[in-house]
């Protein structure tokens, strides 16, 4: 059976600036030799500190970044083979949500606007398509169609972040990046966007790919966790047995961090 | 030590901080918490005497016995070197970045404790070492941009140390950093807190963190203290609906289950200044709200487990 997603044996390397004029300059490993899969409606969380290598993951998952090893199968297809043209109509299905609900929406452009981008990059819609896909989706995360006429200082930071859900839904996609989406919000805003995550899931069958520094935000959304240090992946398993019975130190202060 | 009687922080007619009662003791670690936009780091300002221009203090704060509400700013300025200190969330912020870390430190030394030169270089060392950043000797000719995060925190904590503060104030101190390296701070303040009877107010909206540093929880949510108490009391039988709400929302490792459910929310959000309404503050998104909530301010009243909680329903004997 084809997964929704198929990360296999990846690796992603930066060269660091050169520090001797003869020598050929360091690299840093920011993935070493990851794999992973992930089914349609399924929530994989991806763990770490920073500079842990879950940022690029998610970077060649979204094909911004290609690996220097290994490949990325989505729905079959290897994703660094499409071309130009292709990569940009199976972006469709597809989809990411970053961290800074302030940082990734246009201050210029009325919401609606910002919603309705990856549909007039990646589909011929008509103005009047657009504007009921807009309506459907500010509707799903729970939003008033009438909030596209407004600009995104008119929000707040968890309404931006549901804009910005709502503009990664436009396009109907099986598979949604959530680059830690909530961590830059309030807690009890946090639980409305994690319940309304859950809820885009049960409703459209999305597979989410779902990276935090916070275990317990993670427990509380994922069927499966993939822990990481360094660029290497430490563990992987369900949720319930990661949790009850971490194997690794580092998992285990994880744990210790988040728990009261 | 430090007492807050009736301290409000306005801008006009809106209250940042609303009628806030506080006294601070030798070695007493108080938790802060509460949203964003709900006056915490607003009350660490008024108590450090660093309100922003155009919002004005009423009340009174009085620092060993001494009222310092028409304090001139010589007197703020010797107190905020000795008698408190504070640091923020961004370390990286808070460092000159063309200064090395041995000047930065050694500063206040110079300036308030008159130390000269060498003397100040050998206290700035004993400081990195206390705050337990390795090889303290070669980060003294570092900048900066040299230092991990988790570091950078720990100079700044060594510069608040200085001049042997009796209160430090920690605005979101590990907030910014790792999980494990936020763990290694917050164990840091305490010990420090510890071993030099010096009190520790500290403010976080992580409740994890709050409650491996503190004894006490003071919870503010629009600039109003709505309840306060000792920090196991608060967290696991919290009283009021806001704190309760807070600690409902906040997603938890249950042990063995690992199950998806929903998290219960508090609707809504935190309105901005203008539009809290004038009774409770926390009416209009609370769950058990009474008719008279939103236009009667509810006074504080002593819980049964010797705490304090601002709420109708307390009133009420519900």
């Amino acid at each position: 059976m084809t997964h929704l997603l198929s990360v296999e044996a990846v690796t992603r390397q930066y060269r660091l600036p050169r520090q001797a004029l003869f020598q050929s300059p360091p690299v840093q490993v920011a993935v070493r030799d990851a794999s992973f899969h992930l089914d349609r409606g399924e929530t994989l969380g991806i763990v770490g500190e920073s500079g842990s290598g879950k940022s690029t993951l998610a970077r060649m998952v979204m094909a911004f970044e290609r690996p220097d090893q290994g490949r990325i199968l989505f729905q079959g297809q290897d994703i660094n083979t499409l071309s130009g043209a292709d990569l940009r109509l199976a972006r469709q299905r597809f989809q990411m949500v970053f961290q800074d609900p302030f940082g990734s929406l246009d201050p210029r452009r009325r919401v609606g606007w910002s919603i309705a981008e990856p549909l007039r990059a990646t589909d011929r819609a008509t103005a009047a398509q657009i504007a009921t896909r807009v309506d459907e989706a500010l509707d799903h995360v729970g939003l008033r169609s009438r909030d596209g006429a407004k600009y995104p200082h008119e929000f707040s930071g968890g309404q931006r972040q549901r804009i910005a859900i709502a503009r990664a839904i436009i396009t109907r996609p099986a598979l949604l990046v959530a680059d830690e989406a909530v961590s830059a919000l309030d807690v009890s805003v946090q639980a409305q966007i994690l319940n309304l995550l859950m809820d885009l899931q049960q409703e459209l069958g999305l597979g989410i790919l779902f990276i935090s520094h916070d275990l317990a935000v993670v427990a509380s959304i994922c069927d499966r966790i993939l822990v990481m240090q360094s660029g290497t992946i430490l563990e992987t398993g369900l949720a319930s047995e990661v949790l009850s019975n971490p194997r690794h130190d580092y998992t285990r202060t994880l744990l210790t961090a988040s728990g009261m | 030590m430090i007492e807050l009687n009736n301290l409000s922080v306005r801008l006009g007619q809106f209250a940042a901080v609303r009628s806030a009662n506080l006294t601070i003791r030798p070695g007493d670690r108080i938790g802060v918490v509460g949203e964003s936009g709900c006056g915490k780091s607003m009350l660490a300002l008024s108590i450090m005497g660093m309100v922003p221009d155009g919002l004005q203090v009423d009340g009174a704060l009085r620092i060993n016995g001494h009222d310092m509400s028409h304090a001139p700013e010589s007197d703020w300025n010797r107190h905020r070197a000795r008698t408190m200190a504070m640091i923020f969330q961004e370390p990286m912020a808070a460092l000159n970045p063309l200064r090395r870390i041995g000047d930065t430190v050694a500063e206040p030394l110079i300036v308030h404790e008159r130390l000269g030169k060498q003397a100040a270089r050998a206290r700035a060392l004993a400081l990195l070492d206390e705050v337990g950043i390795p090889d303290p000797e070669l980060r003294l000719r570092q900048y900066p941009h040299e230092l991990s995060g988790g570091q950078r925190q720990r100079v700044l904590i060594a510069l608040a140390l200085a001049c042997n503060p009796s209160l430090l104030i920690a605005d979101e101190p590990t907030t910014a950093l790792d999980a494990n390296v936020a763990l290694r701070i917050t164990d840091l303040l305490v010990r420090l807190s510890r071993t030099r009877n010096m009190a520790l107010l500290f403010i976080s909206h992580d409740l994890a963190a709050v409650a491996r540093a503190t004894s006490d929880i003071v919870v503010m949510y629009g600039g109003d203290i709505v309840e306060r108490g000792a920090t196991h009391q608060v967290l696991h039988h919290p009283v009021h609906p806001y704190t309760r709400g807070l600690l409902a929302a906040r997603p938890q490792i249950a042990r063995g289950s690992g199950k998806r459910r929903r998290l219960p929310t508090i609707p809504g959000t935190v309105p901005p200044l203008a539009d809290l309404p004038a009774g409770c503050r926390f009416s209009g998104r609370c769950p058990q709200e009474l008719p008279h909530c939103a236009s009667i301010c509810p006074q504080p009243v002593a819980t049964g487990s010797g705490g304090i909680v601002a709420c109708h329903q307390m009133g009420a004997g519900a």
